[in-house]
């Protein structure tokens, strides 16, 4: 059986045409070329292929399209960063409130339950000690100018009503 | 958001401004940085997402958000390798996905995958017999191209019609050259046997 030779390779006919190849290589393959005919029909095949590929491309976008896709983007961009802006204030908002409900249950238990009668006579920290407190970790814990605002407009006497509730 | 400025990039220094000053400038807060980018890349990124989804309103969604995605994430881009890479890794991911959800809801709906022909999105021509020819041709090769697996398809989208070096396209990929040559190759052989009647 006829060994192919080694620049019989369609791979390297394929380099070749898009110019990947070495001056040295591109030069051995084109020794070979000129005496191999089963390749230069393989080139040329491979050519004809790519040509027809070319020349069946679509036309670009028209210039209108374009110009206006610039803007898509612009409101795009605006609407995902409102969208990220609201998330995260929601977010923060319901784990500040979460936070704050757990630790007046926690406070409630401590004076409720059995553990209590243990420290007769410590005093229960007043109900502004306990607004305090939590104005405190929301302002500790508030990572944006927005969560910041909201809290402030938060009348405590609904966190309070929260609390007990 | 960062704050816009105003003024655009100066015309004179348009073509000389690189993508690293690019970057740099909207990393700074330069607005108008960043619409140089869209303007720059917008038609190369809508292409390739083009010839990957063989759908007009599809690959203009995916060129939109690959450009929204650059927006939110260009702060953190280190510059390991070049902006123009950078896009088509995420334009390549958004298409991936897309060809993806295209697949299921093709098996979903029962149509296959013909229910994306091409031939919906391009009006057949009532001219002459070339034009015919041409609208017939571009439709096998539309079909031939959409054939090709999604892998393969990228790697001959990127290196025949983006004109990207191998080694740019196994940066966008993340795989190697020989792994990028070697699926040219075989998408060029498939795109040659789905083509050989006109051959």
């Amino acid at each position: 059986m006829k060994r192919r030779s080694k620049t019989c390779r369609e791979e390297a006919l394929l380099d070749y045409l898009e110019g990947d190849l070495t001056a040295s290589e591109a030069r051995a393959v084109e020794v070979h070329l000129a005496e191999c005919a089963a390749c230069r029909q393989r080139l040329e095949t491979l050519n004809s292929a790519l040509k027809l590929v070319d020349g069946a491309s679509h036309p670009p976008r028209n210039a209108l399209y374009a110009s206006r896709f610039l803007h898509k983007v612009r409101q795009a961009v605006q609407a995902r960063h409102a969208r990220f802006r609201g998330w995260r204030w929601r977010a923060g908002l319901v784990g500040s409130l979460g936070l704050a409900i757990t630790l007046a249950w926690l406070f409630a238990g401590k004076r409720a339950g059995p553990g209590s009668q243990a420290v007769v006579g410590e005093p229960t920290p007043p109900r502004e000690e306990l607004i305090l407190y939590i104005e405190e970790y929301l302002l500790e814990t508030a990572t944006t100018d927005e969560l910041l605002r909201e809290m402030q407009a938060v009348e405590m006497q609904e966190l309070v009503v929260l609390i007990e509730e | 958001l960062n704050q816009p400025q105003t003024g655009p990039v100066p015309s004179e220094e348009r073509s000389q401004v690189s993508d690293a000053r690019l970057v740099s400038r909207f990393v700074a807060g330069e607005e108008k940085a960043f619409d140089e980018i869209v303007r720059r890349y917008q038609e190369r990124v809508f292409s390739f997402a083009f010839r990957m989804l063989q759908d007009f309103d599809q690959a203009d969604d995916v060129a939109q958000e690959t450009f929204v995605r650059a927006y939110q994430k260009l702060g953190r881009f280190r510059g390991d390798s070049t902006l123009f890479t950078w896009l088509y890794r995420i334009a390549y991911n958004l298409s991936i996905n897309c060809l993806r959800k295209k697949k299921l809801w093709s098996f979903i709906s029962g149509f296959g995958a013909g229910a994306d022909s091409p031939m919906d999105e391009i009006p057949a021509p009532r001219g002459p017999e070339e034009e015919l020819n041409a609208y017939e041709l571009r439709l096998q090769v539309d079909a031939a191209i959409g054939t090709l697996p999604s892998r393969q398809r990228s790697i001959f989208v990127l290196r025949h019609f983006q004109e990207l070096s191998h080694r740019q396209i196994a940066g966008i990929l993340g795989c190697s050259e020989g792994a990028v040559r070697a699926g040219y190759f075989h998408a060029v052989k498939k795109l040659q046997a789905a083509l050989r009647e006109w051959l």
